[in-house]
């Protein structure tokens, strides 16, 4: 199987250390979100030599078709160009694991400190926050598909969703799957 | 809830929604409101500790986990969570040209933006819990407004927000 680019032949092939390393680092020390840490790994890989602009490309792009979180379908995707499946399961272990470890750590820390007082008046704060960082985040997602063309597209399905859920008690797989179906016969005015 | 069950429950959040967030209102009916074995406030304290972390935020799976069943349930969150991005690799090989279609683009991008506002709906319960008052209000709709307005990082302004709290505690 060609795993690598013909513009990344003259590299060699890293091995599963290399890639776990390279993973590991990088998701360990990038705060912010999934997006921040993809766009500190795509150059690091391009600057190996493990990875072409193109496969960067598609990979970015493929990992938000696939269900699940888009950082690790990313990592699982440029590893498997890497080193091929076992490559995919080392970026993908190596770039979920230090999260992991990390909010394992944080939830034990709240278990910890939610009944003291000023522990508690912390943890109130941060979790306003975290409930504004929510609705804010969705709306980061929400506001790029408001363009002129399809704004009426947009709102109808995000208000439909909405309304569905909080005053028809509709599950979420419900309407996913009925958004799935509205999408796909009523396809964005810049796709057509 | 044995582990599998936990694991498939959280395999279906996490397979039927296409970024870590959007699985928070099929986690939230499963365990919450379907099951009860999970409570908002240890909902809401999953998602902060994902904040807090490195990644992405679908991580908060992984506590959600832990709450439910300690370390192995924190396992098959992890597992949960990195499951589904195994699936990019046949869309990678076979379908990746299939999924430019436009009909299949209209598909995905109305998911993503069904799959947003349930999000948005999903934060309300989770207000109710912490968002009491004035000044726990004004926490939320800044840290908001900043995010959408600004590129501070998440993570300082969860942990401002958490010492802004602290400091009127203490006053």
């Amino acid at each position: 199987m060609k795993t690598l680019s013909a513009a990344n032949e003259a590299a060699a092939p890293p091995n599963l250390f290399q890639i776990a390393h390279t993973f590991f680092r990088i998701a360990a020390l990038t705060f912010g979100s999934g997006n921040a840490t993809t766009a500190k790994l795509g150059p690091s890989l391009e600057k190996r030599g493990w990875l072409g602009r193109w496969q960067f490309e598609l990979c970015f792009a493929l990992a938000r078709t696939a269900p699940g979180t888009n950082l690790f379908a990313f990592c699982t995707a440029a590893g498997w160009y890497i080193g091929g499946m076992a490559g995919a399961l080392t970026a993908l272990v190596a770039s979920s694991v230090p999260a992991s470890v990390v909010v394992v750590l944080l939830t034990t820390a709240y278990e910890a400190w939610h009944a003291h007082p000023l522990g508690h008046a912390f943890i109130i704060g941060a979790m306003a926050a975290v409930v504004g960082l929510i609705v804010g985040s969705a709306w980061l997602v929400i506001r790029g598909s408001f363009t002129r063309r399809k704004a009426a597209r947009t709102s109808t399905i995000v208000a439909g969703a909405l309304l569905l859920s909080m005053a028809f008690g509709a599950t979420p797989l419900v309407i996913l799957a009925l958004a799935a179906i509205a999408g796909f016969l009523w396809p964005a005015a810049e796709a057509s | 809830m044995s582990l599998l069950m936990l694991y498939l429950v959280m395999l279906k959040a996490t397979l039927t929604t296409f970024n870590g967030p959007s699985s928070l209102p099929v986690l939230r009916h499963e365990l919450v409101v379907k099951r009860a074995i999970l409570t908002d406030r240890q909902l809401n304290a999953a998602v902060t500790a994902a904040q807090g972390s490195p990644g992405p935020m679908g991580i908060y799976a992984v506590s959600v986990g832990f709450f439910i069943a300690g370390v192995p349930g924190a396992v098959v969150g992890w597992l949960a969570v990195i499951s589904p991005a195994l699936l990019v690799i046949p869309i990678l090989r076979y379908i990746g040209r299939r999924v430019e279609t436009p009909r299949a683009r209209g598909a995905l991008e109305a998911v993503v933006l069904a799959g947003s506002a349930l999000v948005i709906g999903s934060a309300v319960p989770l207000a109710r819990d912490v968002v009491t008052g004035p000044f726990p209000a004004f926490l939320a709709v800044t840290s908001g407004a900043l995010l959408i307005a600004t590129r501070i990082d998440t993570l300082w302004l969860i942990a401002g927000a958490g010492m802004l709290s602290l400091a009127a505690a203490l006053l």
